[in-house]
């Protein structure tokens, strides 16, 4: 009896344990990078240096969700950074030219919603390689934003707006407190939901979803929505963080969200990801470069770090899959 | 300075006359200046400005200062402006550049984007007797007639030594505190140059003042305000940051805003946007050093009418900066700076 019990827990330990691996790893090197930084920084354990340290993951980690969706599809999508450009800057104009400010939040993200449209339309109907459909996005994007603006920094938006990125509530940000929000919501979607399992089986083999009867459809352009959305929501805080709508905000980002979702396990090969996992990849990332800096590291060497830690996360988890 | 800023002056103030009398007396400009140009023969210099890029409000400011010098001369000047969409059509401004010679005018004005592509089309213009004046860029060759840019080293070290003077005003002993450099971009050589500059001369000022590893953050704005809130949680000595451009400045200012260090902490940035005025005023930024494009177009095409004249000019030119603070950033010349051709 005891026996038996004890093999049973023994058991559900391990699949636990097997379930999480690639999110206990993370949260294994998270925690060795914290002890690290404040053993070394006399300021990194302090309430405002982590509170500075969500807030400056929280943009980053937001994208890093919607990745994690298109990523596990089998998809990529690079034109993120050019949508959280886009939302920032529509978000200001409406603002600046007297749009109520939830309307003007519903149109930033409306809009990009419609790049993600877009993209899925390309990707599914037209069959074009999702990274040149988006990398497409990205260029027209990029470029329907500074024809918009004329290239110029929208300034002059109302305090509440951009006090809502630099406050917080009980001593938590605001922003911190949206990026949960999105990790909750990414999790519903990606557990809970037909779409979520219907996501995963799609991205682990296309052809056997559709035999199975998947709208296949729905999954493409499903992803590639949410994931424009979630970076509308994340151009939208910029903005308030920056406290303007600037043009080339964003620039550059997709990369940060890539490796995000792919230090946190999603494979590129599609079927595999975890919020939780991006999640975490956000914060290493974010932790890495923070601590860099209280450090005084050379940013120079601080990038190979965290080029390293990429590749080196990944190598690991194909390792320890190959095993099992 | 004041001479050119008074110029300058006169040649906007010209200009909306000129604009005026078209504007009410409608036969009579319009007639002389038709017969000016075509009647005056050698009289009449056709000047071609070619700019790196015509989406960038920099490069627009250049061609402003270009024609407000043409507008100047009553005539005797003919400025005629082209470049390539964007900074990165090197091959298309070349064809402009070759195009334009072809069509021989008496001058060329040229910002180039490429030190070196150019360089053919340029000897060829200097061998066919156009005199070439280089603004911006300097080219690999010495087939030019004058060069005018702004250096940036020099310009940097302006704003390291008021920073000094602002410590000295605030009453902060600068000895051994720290100052930090935030970069947009660690492979360009103005910025490196400006980085240099500015460290060169903060050192020799201050000997003893820590200058902490630049923060390089990719023209991102959020980027440079993470590296300012990193740098003043882990630095309760640091007592100033220098930004290499308006984007390293917004993001500073905001760091400075929002951890209200603005009044112990001197920061300067390069090049000027709206977000940078604001911070001035409102002592988030205490300066920015401002480059004059402006000044570079009305001098650039005097430069090559002065040689077609038979003047000798020096072959380098170094184009004037500003250091806008809040003491002087209502004076009529900083707003001429900060707000051109209006």
């Amino acid at each position: 009896m005891t026996a038996e019990n004890k093999s049973l827990k023994q058991r559900q330990y391990n699949s636990f344990l097997a379930r999480y691996q690639t999110e206990l790893l993370l949260v294994g090197i998270l925690a060795v990078l914290f002890l690290f930084f404040g053993n070394t920084s006399p300021v990194f354990f302090q309430l405002e240096t982590l509170m500075k340290l969500l807030k400056q993951a929280s943009i980053y980690g937001i994208i890093a969700i919607g990745m994690v969706f298109v990523i596990t599809s089998s998809g990529i999508d690079i034109s993120v950074g050019s949508v959280v450009g886009l939302s920032g800057v529509i978000v200001a104009m409406a603002m600046v030219n007297g749009v109520p400010i939830p309307i003007a939040i519903l149109l930033a993200i409306a809009s990009s919603a419609l790049v993600g449209l877009f993209n899925g339309i390309l990707v599914y109907d037209a069959n074009v390689p999702p990274f040149i459909a988006t990398l497409g996005s990205l260029t027209i994007v990029r470029n329907f934003i500074l024809l918009i603006t004329g290239a110029k920094t929208i300034s002059d938006l109302p305090k509440v707006f951009t006090n809502f990125a630099a406050d917080s509530m009980l001593g938590i940000p605001y922003l911190f407190l949206s990026w949960a929000v999105f990790v909750c919501i990414g999790l519903f979607i990606a557990k809970k939901t037909t779409f979520g399992r219907n996501m995963y089986a799609y991205g682990s083999n296309k052809e056997a979803a559709r035999l199975s009867g998947i709208r296949v459809r729905s999954v493409v352009y499903g992803v590639y929505i949410f994931c424009s959305s979630v970076c509308g929501v994340a151009g939208i805080l910029l903005a308030s963080r920056l406290g303007n709508g600037v043009p080339n905000a964003g620039t550059g980002y997709e990369l940060d969200a890539i490796a995000a979702a792919v230090v946190g396990g999603a494979s590129l090969d599609g079927g595999e990801g975890s919020v939780i996992g991006a999640v975490l990849g956000a914060m290493i990332m974010a932790t890495l470069r923070q601590g860099g800096t209280l450090l005084g590291i050379n940013s120079f060497i601080m990038e190979i770090i965290i080029g390293s830690l990429i590749v080196i996360a990944v190598v690991l988890d194909k390792v320890r899959k190959k095993r099992n | 300075m004041k001479k050119k800023v008074l110029s300058v002056f006169l040649a906007a103030a010209m200009a909306v006359s000129l604009g005026a009398c078209g504007g009410t007396t409608t036969p009579a400009p319009a007639s002389s200046g038709g017969s000016g140009a075509s009647s005056a023969g050698k009289d009449t210099y056709n000047v071609t400005v070619i700019i790196k890029a015509t989406d960038s409000s920099y490069w627009q400011t250049l061609l402003l200062g270009a024609k407000a010098a043409a507008e100047e001369s009553n005539g005797k000047i003919k400025v005629t402006t082209d470049g390539p969409a964007s900074e990165t059509d090197i091959d298309k401004q070349v064809t402009i550049l070759e195009n334009a010679i072809a069509a021989k005018p008496d001058g060329i004005v040229l910002a180039s984007i490429s030190s070196t592509s150019t360089v053919p089309a340029v000897e060829q213009a200097n061998a066919a007797g156009i005199p070439v004046v280089t603004v911006d860029n300097k080219l690999e060759t010495d087939a030019y007639t004058q060069h005018i840019a702004t250096d940036h080293a020099i310009a940097a070290a302006t704003a390291a030594a008021d920073m000094v003077d602002q410590w000295k005003a605030k009453g902060i002993d600068p000895a051994g505190k720290k100052v930090a450099l935030i970069s947009a971009d660690s492979g360009s050589a103005v910025n490196q140059a400006r980085c240099k500059g500015f460290t060169d001369e903060i050192k020799r000022l201050v000997p003893s003042i820590v200058v902490l590893e630049t923060q390089y953050c990719d023209n991102d704005i959020q980027k440079a305000l993470d590296a300012a809130d990193n740098l003043v949680l882990a630095n309760q000595d640091l007592i100033g940051i220098f930004g290499d451009n308006n984007h390293m400045g917004d993001g500073i200012a905001k760091a400075m805003e929002q951890s209200k260090k603005g009044d112990k902490i001197v920061t300067y940035a390069f090049d000027s946007d709206d977000t940078e005025i604001d911070a001035i005023q409102n002592g988030n930024l205490t300066g920015i050093v401002v480059q004059d494009p402006f000044g570079m177009g009305y001098n650039g095409v005097l430069a090559a009418v002065s040689k077609l004249e038979g003047k000798d000019l020096e072959k380098d030119k170094v184009s004037e900066t500003t250091l806008v603070t809040k003491k002087n950033i209502q004076e009529d010349a900083v707003q001429k700076l900060l707000y051109p051709g209006k």
